[in-house]
């Protein structure tokens, strides 16, 4: 003889959101419909520290208000969501969506899942030095899998269509879903109660309403996936078009698509003649690329160009002076028609720099020359703000990028060149002995980015790899030299790659030879 | 300013009886504190309770019309002394703050009410941050109960069983002459529910009155011989009133069952969380009804030997349901049941986590495993094997149909390693992230140093990116947490400490005691004008002006009023300032400690107060100009070393538009407030040139006009002629 005397159970909603999103608004939405049609709501959340950016659930129940009245009794509602026991969570951002299925809040006998797929990086993906970002594309896989019915789309982007915040769009996906008992209108009310923004949010709201009945699912680009390039039917220029010919001509079509691409950067770089050159160095290439899918020919077509296109002052100012990056910012920050926009650039120009950018000989001589260096080195010690909106600054960023027809007898070029045809001539000796070994060399480049320290930081440590390979030749493994890049960019400290580079099996006598990377590393 | 308002929601503290009130948790109990007559309230903010304080501070016309007073204590310390008003006349007064770890403040002056006793009620709430969305170590406030002999309520978590608990705790105090405490659990906190209100009571007595009429009474002070008297008084007197208070009122409840073998004995607040576990096996319904019959305790101290007698006697077997470490009420139960020479059985810990928040899933496991041993023909057929449905992941593949059965099968595995953590942070725009920026780079160039941090945001800086700090030893004990690495050395440690922290015990436990103590390290104040953590609660050097409180007081004076000679005030923002500042400190030969007042206004507070202004203003027509970051995604070179200096959740990454390259770039989302941070960082650390700041003019001036036209055309003549070269050097 049981004393239980209902079998009704509550509607159980789970809200996984960030602080700040409006986890709180709609979680008040969701209860104030319920509290006008008839159920009884409770909800509770974690505010206080967890609200400063961090991950937190809202959690919700409502029950029906007759069977209540039926029994003459209360319903006990529970605080927190229970695995295996949700009937509808919301995520509003990809990870959090992952996070809630990893605590098994969504499980594929009951759980519909509304998740947000716009990703809000965490601060252990950004920090990366290359790129740490989640793979969206498991999780996607993963939410599928866990639930029952499964609502993803970008949400955000919804949302700033429409002039509104996610908790709107969140809301509209709910009533799309019709997991809860109450009707569209009965949704869009508790949103004109709430009496802000009522006019967006109902756009919002039906927007998004519209395509959770339609199921939606869409799952989001993936950044890690190589992108096709394509070959262009034709060039834009005569000079091109006999670029182009070239290209078609002599390198196989799984190759072309990232030559044209090298070609098309250089160009904008520099000139005709500089693309020439990549292409030159390309065909050496191409003639010791014994392997059927190219792999050599296409990972070194992409790192020769990237470091033929090095980020010197001239294309700094360059990049600082076009149409196309005016537009950009001010479509980026929303500016209207006709609104003034101006650019404040954060610079720090050093001495090193400014010789850079000199002809070789004179930029040597004053590099070497310590009076000089003195005298003029206190001009370069603070970071400068340069308005490229207004016109002296302009003027000035647009003077230095037409240094362009120059910068080929630069000290920079010439320090760039050697090092780019040193590197090369590794490629190219290692390609018939050690395929493997120089594969991995010709994706070494990838440590080499940023700028000042950073840069130097990152050559450093380029040409410490390089000195690995050139001492210990094609016995060494490919492998050795992925994992040393990888140890490269796992920290700025360096720590892993120092132990890594502790960790090498020796060829010669071991102590001579570490003191001699470690010198090297320092000269470079 | 707090950051967040209440005052439309403290209208419905003016309901009177008969009234439905469809409130949060904390409003609840600010409303039950009117309700029963409550001469004067207090505390100390801190989560989960931080609303409670910020309910009363925005209720001060409505405690003004009831003749309440309301203090801001300076600590939790303050806060329990203050109850000292209940030790001589018959006024009821209720203080709040988060525990354990208030309560650890506050335990000398609690031990001392608790000797003497209260002739009016007096009732601490506590905040049990406990479990999820916790920030301190995990610890039970149960312990100070039981040490000091104080009464402990933990209602079951409902909002009319909790306002009726306040209540009810005034007069338990009154009839026992025992402080009491009433314990919220962080959910509990911030419930939203329903409950009926009763009309507001003034106070029998207002605290003006018993101000005008003093009162002493010698026995009640704790000094030979009353200290004596009061343990005998104690042990003799107020536990027995208590028990019978208790027993009489039916505080604790027995709720029936279908079988009297077996029975659970747990804690009132844990009760919906047990219901739930019991429904989902099946044993009990959604309104509580249940085949086991249950033991509450909403009184969790002391206990009531007889109820658990009774409760026990005839059955075979118990379980306590009992969270956290140790397990005192089981071991009483155990004790009580012993000396009783009862048989039945009893089961707690062994078949329950000794540690951690007992959730749903927890108890479930747990009844499960008791009653398999103790009857087990209750879980019936699907139950009674190992086969109940608990949430054990199984790895699955996601090439099988994976839209199996059993909700067991979730591709949990899959998941591994592709969920990167979130923990809390600095907010956008945040003051505090500055300071780190700097010291970051400042042990880049001398090498690290010990940090000592302190509780409040300026916390986030032990995660990455910054992954500064040592230790985090209690509110306000950054310096004095620091205090053994004064020793002679070439480079000094570092200890940071919040405005919040300074004047909460910081300026005397760090301050005063490095200059006591001839101390040459270096204290950081972070001075952001609130308690920030706490939810934005205005300081003694909050620079708004309140009507009800005295601001404005420069930390920078009380620093200097004891004795510390070298001290200097920076912007935040400004890095380079902050990094020489620090190193100026390191070298100086000034003797004792240097202090460095870092300041800078939250920018939560800052933006509620300055939004709606900048809004007012464009729509007014006024020339204003907003300002933003933006990243040249061609310039940025994806190494993200701005990132590491930075960790602003406004300064993001996006997919590289070179379709060469593949580490994602730099980017500034809208939400960016313009604090000019990466900016700042971009040239401290010689970043990198792909950093600007743009300025929005809103509601240009004629010679804006004037200006932005001759701009317009010089500039976008040039581009012209840019673009020409393009096409000619068009691929």
């Amino acid at each position: 003889m049981s004393n239980l005397v209902s079998e009704i159970q509550p509607i159980k909603i789970a809200i996984s959101a960030m602080g700040g999103q409006g986890g709180g608004v709609l979680s008040n939405w969701i209860r104030d419909v319920a509290e006008a049609h008839d159920y009884l709501a409770q909800s509770t959340s974690v505010p206080g520290v967890a609200q400063r950016t961090g991950a937190t659930i809202y959690y919700l129940e409502i029950f029906p208000e007759a069977e209540a009245k039926r029994v003459n009794q209360l319903p006990v509602l529970s605080m927190n969501p229970v695995p295996g026991d949700v009937d509808l969570l919301i995520a509003a951002e990809l990870v959090e969506a992952g996070r809630a299925v990893q605590r098994g809040f969504v499980t594929p006998d009951r759980t519909t899942l509304i998740a947000a797929t716009h990703r809000s990086y965490t601060v252990a993906e950004k920090e990366q030095m290359g790129n740490g970002l989640a793979d969206s594309g498991k999780i996607m896989s993963a939410l599928q899998a866990a639930s029952k019915d499964c609502i993803a789309f970008d949400m955000e982007q919804l949302a700033k269509d429409n002039q509104s915040v996610i908790s709107s769009v969140l809301f509209g996906a709910i009533a799309g879903t019709r997991v809860l008992p109450f009707k569209k209108e009965e949704f869009e009310e508790a949103i004109r109660k709430g009496g802000i923004a009522v006019e967006t949010n109902l756009k919002a709201f039906e927007a998004a309403y519209q395509r959770a009945e339609q199921h939606m699912l869409e799952t989001p680009e993936d950044s890690r996936q190589e992108k096709d390039l394509p070959v262009p039917q034709s060039a834009a220029t005569p000079q091109g078009e006999a670029l182009l010919q070239r290209i078609k001509g002599s390198f196989p079509a799984e190759v072309q698509g990232i030559v044209c691409e090298g070609v098309r950067q250089l160009v904008d770089y520099q000139d005709f003649a500089y693309a020439e050159l990549y292409l030159d160095r390309m065909d050496q290439v191409l003639a010791r690329d014994k392997e059927s899918n190219f792999a050599l020919s296409r990972e070194t077509a992409r790192y020769l160009a990237l470091w033929m296109a090095f980020q010197d002052t001239i294309r700094v100012a360059d990049q600082k002076t076009r149409r196309e990056r005016s537009e950009r910012i001010r479509s980026e920050v929303k500016a209207q028609p006709g609104q003034f926009v101006y650019p404040v650039e954060f610079l720090h120009p050093r001495y090193e720099e400014i010789c850079d950018t000199l002809p070789k000989g004179l930029g040597e001589f004053m590099l070497n020359s310590g009076g000089l260096k003195k005298l003029l080195g206190g001009l370069f010690t603070h970071g400068r703000k340069l308005q490229t909106g207004k016109l002296s600054g302009y003027l000035l960023m647009y003077t230095l990028a037409s240094l362009r027809f120059m910068r080929r007898s630069t000290l920079r070029y010439a320090h760039e060149n050697t090092a780019i045809e040193a590197w090369l001539q590794n490629v190219l000796d290692l390609a018939g002995r050690n395929y493997a070994l120089a594969l991995a060399v010709s994706r070494a480049p990838r440590l080499i980015k940023g700028y000042g320290p950073t840069h130097a930081r990152g050559m450093k440590r380029f040409n410490a790899v390089m000195k690995v390979v050139e001492q210990q030749g094609s016995s060494l493994s490919g492998v050795t030299v992925q994992e040393l890049c990888d140890a490269a960019l796992a920290g700025e400290d360096g720590k892993a790659f120092d132990e890594a580079l502790a960790a090498l099996p020796v060829a010669t006598t071991p102590s001579d030879n570490v003191v001699e990377m470690r010198q090297s590393a320092v000269s470079a | 300013m707090a950051e967040r308002s209440f005052k439309k929601e403290v209208q419905l503290l003016r309901k009177g009886a008969g009234e439905e009130l469809h409130v949060e948790g904390i409003l609840g109990v600010t409303k039950a504190l009117l309700q029963a007559g409550v001469a004067y309230v207090g505390g100390y903010q801190g989560s989960p309770i931080s609303h409670l304080m910020d309910v009363l501070n925005d209720a001060q016309d409505i405690l003004g019309e009831l003749d309440v007073h309301f203090e801001s204590n300076g600590s939790e310390a303050t806060a329990a002394a203050m109850l000292a008003a209940s030790v001589n006349y018959p006024l009821r007064g209720a203080v709040a703050w988060k525990s354990t770890v208030g309560t650890n403040v506050a335990s000398d002056a609690l031990a001392n009410l608790a000797s003497g006793g209260v002739q009016g009620g007096a009732l601490v709430v506590v905040g049990e941050d406990y479990g999820e969305g916790s920030s301190i170590m995990q610890e039970r406030s149960h312990a100070f109960a039981m040490k000091s002999q104080m009464w402990l309520l933990d209602p079951r978590p409902n909002l009319p069983m909790i306002t009726e608990m306040v209540e009810q705790g005034f007069e338990l105090s009154e009839a026992s002459n025992t402080p009491v405490m009433l314990e919220l659990r962080i959910r509990a906190c911030h419930v939203h529910g329903t409950f009926t209100a009763k009309d507001n009571q003034r106070p029998r007595m207002t605290v003006r009155e018993a101000k005008a009429n003093p009162n002493r009474d010698y026995s009640r002070i704790v000094l030979p011989p009353s200290n004596f008297l009061h343990e005998k008084e104690k042990i003799e007197g107020r536990l027995p009133a208590a028990i019978e208070y208790i027993k009489s009122t039916r505080l604790n409840e027995f709720m029936p069952g279908d079988t009297d073998e077996v029975g659970l004995i747990l804690q009132g607040g844990l009760y919906n969380t047990v219901i739930r576990a019991l429904n989902i096996l099946g044993l009990a319904d959604s309104f509580g009804n249940s085949r086991l019959p249950m033991y509450v305790m909403n009184v969790t101290y002391p206990y009531v030997d007889e109820e658990i007698i009774e409760f026990c006697a005839g059955k075979k077997a118990v379980l306590m349901i009992e969270e956290g470490q140790p397990e005192y009420i089981e071991q009483a139960v155990a004790h009580i049941l012993r000396k009783a020479d009862l048989q039945t059985r009893l089961y707690g810990k062994d078949v329950l986590p000794s540690y951690g928040e007992y959730q749903g899933a927890v108890v479930m496991e747990g009844v499960k495993k008791f009653l398999h041993a103790a009857l087990p023909q209750l879980l019936g057929d699907e139950n009674a094997e190992d086969s109940v449905a608990f949430f054990e992941p199984k790895p699955v593949s996601l090439e099988e149909d994976t839209k199996a059965e059993k909700a067991q099968l979730i591709p949990v595995k899959q998941l591994e390693g592709e969920i990167p953590p979130r923990p809390s942070g600095f907010c956008v725009g945040c003051p505090e992230r500055p300071i780190f920026s700097a010291m970051k780079q400042v042990q880049q160039e001398t090498g690290e140093v010990h940090v000592s941090s302190d509780i409040g945001c300026h916390l986030f800086s032990i995660l990455p990116p910054f992954n500064l700090g040592a230790t985090t030893m209690g509110y306000g004990l950054g310096a004095a947490s620091g205090s053994a690495f004064n020793v002679d050395s070439d480079r000094p440690s570092i200890s940071v400490m919040g405005d919040g922290g300074f004047w909460h015990n910081g300026l005397t436990s760090g301050i005063s005691n490095a200059v006591f103590n001839k101390s040459n390290d270096i204290v950081v104040i972070v001075d952001n004008n609130y308690a920030a953590a706490t939810g934005g609660q205005d300081i003694l050097s909050s620079k708004g002006e309140l009507e009800n409180r005295s601001t404005q007081h420069a930390i920078e004076h009380a620093v200097k009023g004891v004795g510390v000679e070298w001290v200097q005030t920076i912007d935040t923002y400004d890095v380079g300032s902050m990094k020489d500042t620090l190193k100026e400190a390191m070298n100086t030969p000034v003797d004792g400690p240097k202090v460095i007042i870092a300041q800078n206004e939250c920018m939560l507070n800052k933006q509620r107060r300055e939004k709606p202004a900048f809004k007012k203003k464009v729509k007014a027509g006024k020339r204003v100009v907003r300002e933003r970051f933006f990243v040249d995604s061609d310039t940025c070179t994806g190494d993200h070393a701005c990132i590491r200096l930075s960790g602003c959740p406004s300064l993001t990454v996006k997919d590289n538009p070179n379709p060469l390259k593949s580490d994602p770039v730099a980017y500034v989302d809208n939400d960016c407030l313009g604090c000019g941070l990466c900016g700042a960082n971009a040239h401290t650390a010689v970043l990198c040139p792909s950093f600007s700041r743009t300025e929005i003019v809103f509601n240009p001036s004629i010679v804006d006009r004037l200006l932005g036209g001759l701009r317009r055309s010089v500039i976008g003549f040039l581009q012209n002629r840019i673009d020409r070269r393009l096409k000619k050097y068009a691929f």
